[in-house]
């Protein structure tokens, strides 16, 4: 005679709850990625990114199929960045304020943190005068380590045209920031 | 790899949030955590009302007849009240007895109208 309990059955909300932290552990940063290229301001990307993500549970608790929810994520994440670019104009002209700052103010760092702010905000002054599209390809090379096949796959568009502007535009960036002979890198990455 | 790719990973990777914060909505579970003390609480309360059951079980005389208490207890001081004083029933039974009916000498009915 069976004397232990029956197996409880299998919960479809926490099923659903852990598709979804995984999809967001996978795709999180790709999402964030395309959220950043279009303004460069990180902290901007990622309430896009959750935002999308909202959206996308939101979408499947209403029953919704999503094919490709991917391909799903990447299109809101654009979308609302493109939204708050609307909103940002209506609200402060043609830049919202984080933009126009200089150098982010940051906690009071040595002289080496403080070069290598400068740089960085140099950086994001010179990605503002990018195209779309080559940050979208700058942050998922450098951001994320995708190669052109990747990068491909993930934009929707040619190999050869992801190695032709991430060419142009990295020749493009080492002209406007100069010679970087004192730049020394962070740990770990290699020269 | 060259320097240009070099500065280009240190600053978008020093963009990226690190680390990547967790899904929307996980924030609220893992903030409730359980409380610490909430043992400590319930252990606490549970002493208080054994002891609060001890005393009203001394109080009420700890398993004598219902009703009755110990002499010297808090109930038999509050039972031998003045109020519940056997002296005290008496003088206004014998008070009750001695007042006149107020209703004496009327006929019962109707009282007439002038």
């Amino acid at each position: 005679m069976p004397t232990g309990r029956a197996n409880p059955a299998p919960d479809p909300g926490a099923a659903r709850r852990a598709e979804f932290e995984a999809l967001h552990a996978r795709l999180g940063r790709e999402v964030w990625a395309i959220a950043y290229a279009r303004w460069t301001d990180p902290d901007l990307a990622l309430d896009v990114t959750q935002e999308a993500f909202l959206r996308l549970w939101k979408q499947w608790e209403a029953g919704e199929t999503i094919e490709n929810p991917r391909a799903w994520l990447l299109r809101v994440a654009r979308n609302l960045a493109e939204d708050h670019a609307k909103s940002a104009f209506r609200r402060n002209g043609t830049q919202p304020p984080e933009l126009l700052n200089g150098v982010r103010s940051r906690q009071p760092a040595p002289a080496e943190a403080l070069e290598r702010e400068e740089l960085f905000a140099k950086i994001r002054a010179e990605l503002d005068g990018l195209a779309p599209a080559d940050r979208d390809i700058l942050t998922l090379r450098y951001a994320l380590d995708y190669d052109a096949a990747k990068i491909a796959e993930t934009l929707g568009v040619a190999v050869t045209a992801v190695h032709m502007r991430l060419s142009r535009a990295r020749q493009r960036l080492a002209d406007k920031l100069g010679p970087l002979d004192g730049y020394s890198p962070a740990n770990g990455t290699p020269t | 790899m060259t320097r240009i790719d070099a500065v280009l990973t240190d600053f978008f990777r020093s963009e990226l949030p690190q680390p990547f914060p967790a899904a929307p909505g996980l924030a609220a579970p893992a903030a409730v955590r359980r409380d610490p003390g909430r043992r400590a609480r319930l252990t606490l309360a549970a002493s208080v009302a054994a002891l609060a059951g001890a005393c009203w079980l001394l109080s009420n005389g700890g398993g004598g007849p219902a009703g009755a208490a110990r002499p010297g207890t808090v109930a038999d001081v509050f039972q031998n009240s003045t109020a519940r004083h056997p002296g005290a029933t008496d003088k206004g039974k014998a008070k009750a007895a001695a007042t006149p009916d107020p209703m004496h000498g009327f006929a019962p009915g109707a009282l007439p109208l002038p």
